[in-house]
């Protein structure tokens, strides 16, 4: 009895709380709001924190490889050029006149300048390819005040093992002596012992004008420097991913929306989570800094996706049209009834202005480009049509009356990959990204489709 | 009517698992009166349980991809905000413990109806109680759960739980008594 009368008590206060409701003040919405706000932008930041790690990435990459590749042709560039040069004849005297003059005159020029060998007691015996003898020599590089554009050595290559190598200074200017460290003298070492004859060889050493970074750097500019200003045209073509109403809540959603239907006729319609997209366009870009592009332009955009429908719309004219649910809840004045199911291809056709900041990873005659910005996206029509033609299409256009937002803003985010043609022309592959943030429907909160393309472009570059 | 009231439960975990923020106000608009009570119950004042309120359903929306479906929604956010209110009400709790007290046996009609009084007394009657004899008299009289479940959420011992119950209901009952004789909740002398 006891128990059974607490349990009363009980259940008198569960009673009295059942189903109780009290409003709580607006303030607790827009706390919440604020907090999850909040949490978006501390999502959002650790996602630019990323990009900004990748963008490093990818800079210290290009950097990595530029100053591989800059090292490697500027080893190349230094490497020993060999120039056969005319044999020359010159008697010992002929060699002392030749130093002297080069003690004379360190910044001559001619041939004098190429023939320094600093042993004058050697006996020279030259033979050209003509029959004259050449003995006896060695390399000897001249190094006094000239230019460093570029610089001679000749070679005066035993035929026997006739003379030691020995490195000799003189006292106009250092002089190195290169047999025993170039490669290359052992080279024509052996093809003269082989012919048992003296060859004279000029060995050419270019030297760089300015370090080889700078070099680079210089072509770069010259090759990108006229791309301030350009205008172009695109086309791409993708995948578009829809999230909007479309399945089985579209039933229960319909069935609230139309009492004229019957309530035991179950309709719906649903659409395939994947359609087909393409734009076609007009773009222009100018150039903001060394590495940061500014672009926009105008592009018309349509999005195809099937369904499978249900049920039809009755028009005023006693027409029989394609119909899908997501039309429903906004068309209280068109009578709807039940079909066999049928496929229906409903075709979204947009205006874009798209706007994107660009940044330049590559910016050689072979671009990289990372894009990222926003569209402005005009909704023109939409087309439902039966795929079997035996129901008229149904088109709806932007205004108050209809079922989609006039006005839809889209995130870009994408790559462009650029070849430059000539002086005056750029053509690109751009895979890129797009999703609405605004959605594209009234009645549908999520309809904000995610489309992936690869588009081309074609660039002309305004001098 | 909105179109938000036309989804259901599902379509708006949907919306809230892919950050929307219509569907997590459309979800909150559904679902914050009926909380709000809840909050009210374990709260000592309107302001608290409001704090309690946003602090569940911050949690609700950081969680509710993992929301399985295996209860109602409703019975999945009535559990966080107890959990969350039993969190605000913890640090009371501790300071200041919760002890078996003398069980109190008042003799009064058990079978007093509450039909007289409307949901804003009977809040302000629960929100009158002790910390400790609130929350106790919340988990089992409203919760349903019984003293061992309450001992081992609370961490107190089977016996202060039941003493505290008892506790809260009698003083429960001398209010109602009270209100009746003196007409006016404020004036109710325990």
């Amino acid at each position: 009895m006891e128990n059974s009368e607490k349990q009363k008590f009980e259940e008198n206060w569960r009673a009295a709380f059942k189903d109780a409701e009290q409003n709580p003040s607006d303030r607790v919405w827009w706390s919440i709001d604020s907090a999850l706000t909040h949490a978006e932008g501390g999502s959002m930041k650790r996602k630019i924190v990323f990009y900004k790690r990748l963008a490093a990435a990818s800079v210290i990459l290009a950097l990595a490889l530029a100053g591989s590749t800059t090292y490697f042709m500027n080893e190349k560039e230094q490497q020993l050029a060999v120039n056969t040069k005319q044999a020359l004849e010159k008697t010992p005297l002929q060699n002392r006149e030749a130093n002297e003059s080069y003690r004379e005159n360190p910044v001559g020029t001619g041939e004098d300048d190429k023939l320094n060998t600093s042993k004058p007691d050697i006996n020279i015996k030259n033979e050209t390819s003509t029959g004259k003898e050449i003995q006896a020599g060695r390399l000897y590089s001249t190094n006094g005040n000239r230019s460093n554009a570029g610089n001679s050595l000749v070679a005066i290559i035993p035929s026997e093992n006739e003379f030691e190598p020995e490195p000799v200074s003189t006292t106009t200017g250092q002089r190195f002596g290169m047999y025993a460290y170039d490669p290359l003298d052992e080279v024509y070492a052996i093809d003269t012992r082989l012919k048992g004859r003296m060859h004279e060889v000029t060995i050419v050493r270019k030297l760089p004008a300015m370090p080889a970074s700078m070099m680079a750097d210089s072509r770069r500019k010259s090759e990108t420097k006229a791309e301030k200003l350009w205008a172009g045209i695109g086309a791409a073509t993708g995948s578009y991913s829809y999230q909007g109403q479309g399945h089985a809540s579209d039933v229960a959603a319909f069935s609230q929306a139309n009492s004229l239907l019957n309530n035991s006729v179950q309709v719906s319609s649903n659409s395939s989570s994947r359609g087909s997209a393409y734009s076609l366009g007009l773009n222009m870009g100018t150039r903001l800094s060394d590495r940061w592009v500014l672009q926009g332009g105008i592009a018309y955009l349509n999005q195809s996706l099937d369904y499978t429908s249900n049920f039809a719309a009755h028009g005023p004219d006693n027409s029989i049209r394609a119909m899908v649910a997501e039309y429903s809840a906004l068309k209280s004045d068109v009578t709807f009834s039940p079909t066999t199911s049928y496929q229906v291809n409903s075709v979204n056709e947009l205006i874009s202005v798209p706007v994107q900041a660009g940044y330049m990873l590559v910016n050689r005659k072979f671009g990289l480009q990372v894009n990222s910005g926003v569209a402005t996206d005009m909704f023109i029509q939409n087309t439902l049509s039966d795929k079997s033609g035996g129901l008229k299409p149904y088109s709806e256009s932007a205004g108050s009356e209809s079922p989609y937002n006039t006005f839809s803003w889209a995130a870009l985010a994408g790559t462009e990959f650029s070849y430059k043609i000539g002086r005056q022309y750029r053509v690109s592959l751009a895979p890129g990204l797009r999703y609405t943030l605004t959605p594209m429907m009234k009645s549908d909160q999520r309809s904000t489709p995610l489309m992936w393309d690869m588009g081309f472009r074609f660039r002309y570059i305004f001098n | 009517m909105s179109e938000q009231f036309k989804l259901n439960d599902q379509d708006l975990i949907k919306g809230c698992v892919q950050g929307n923020r219509a569907s997590q106000e459309a979800l909150y608009s559904r679902y914050c009166r009926k909380m709000m009570v809840t909050c009210q119950r374990y709260a000592r004042s309107t302001l608290e349980a409001e704090d309690i309120l946003q602090e569940g359903f911050i949690k609700v929306f950081a969680s509710i991809k993992n929301f399985r479906g295996e209860s109602k929604l409703d019975t999945w956010i009535t559990r966080i905000m107890i959990n969350t209110a039993l969190n605000h009400q913890r640090q009371k709790l501790y300071l200041l413990p919760m002890v078996d007290v003398a069980d109190v046996n008042l003799h009064e009609n058990e079978d007093m109806s509450l039909a007289d009084f409307n949901l804003a007394e009977l809040i302000a009657m629960v929100q009158s109680l002790p910390d400790g004899a609130r929350v106790v008299f919340n988990l089992f009289a409203i919760e349903g759960y019984n003293h061992k479940e309450i001992a081992a959420m609370l961490d107190i011992s089977e016996g202060t739980s039941k003493s505290q119950y008892s506790r809260a209901k009698s003083l429960l009952k001398a209010k109602l008594e009270n209100y009746s004789i003196y007409g006016k909740l404020g004036e109710a002398k325990i």
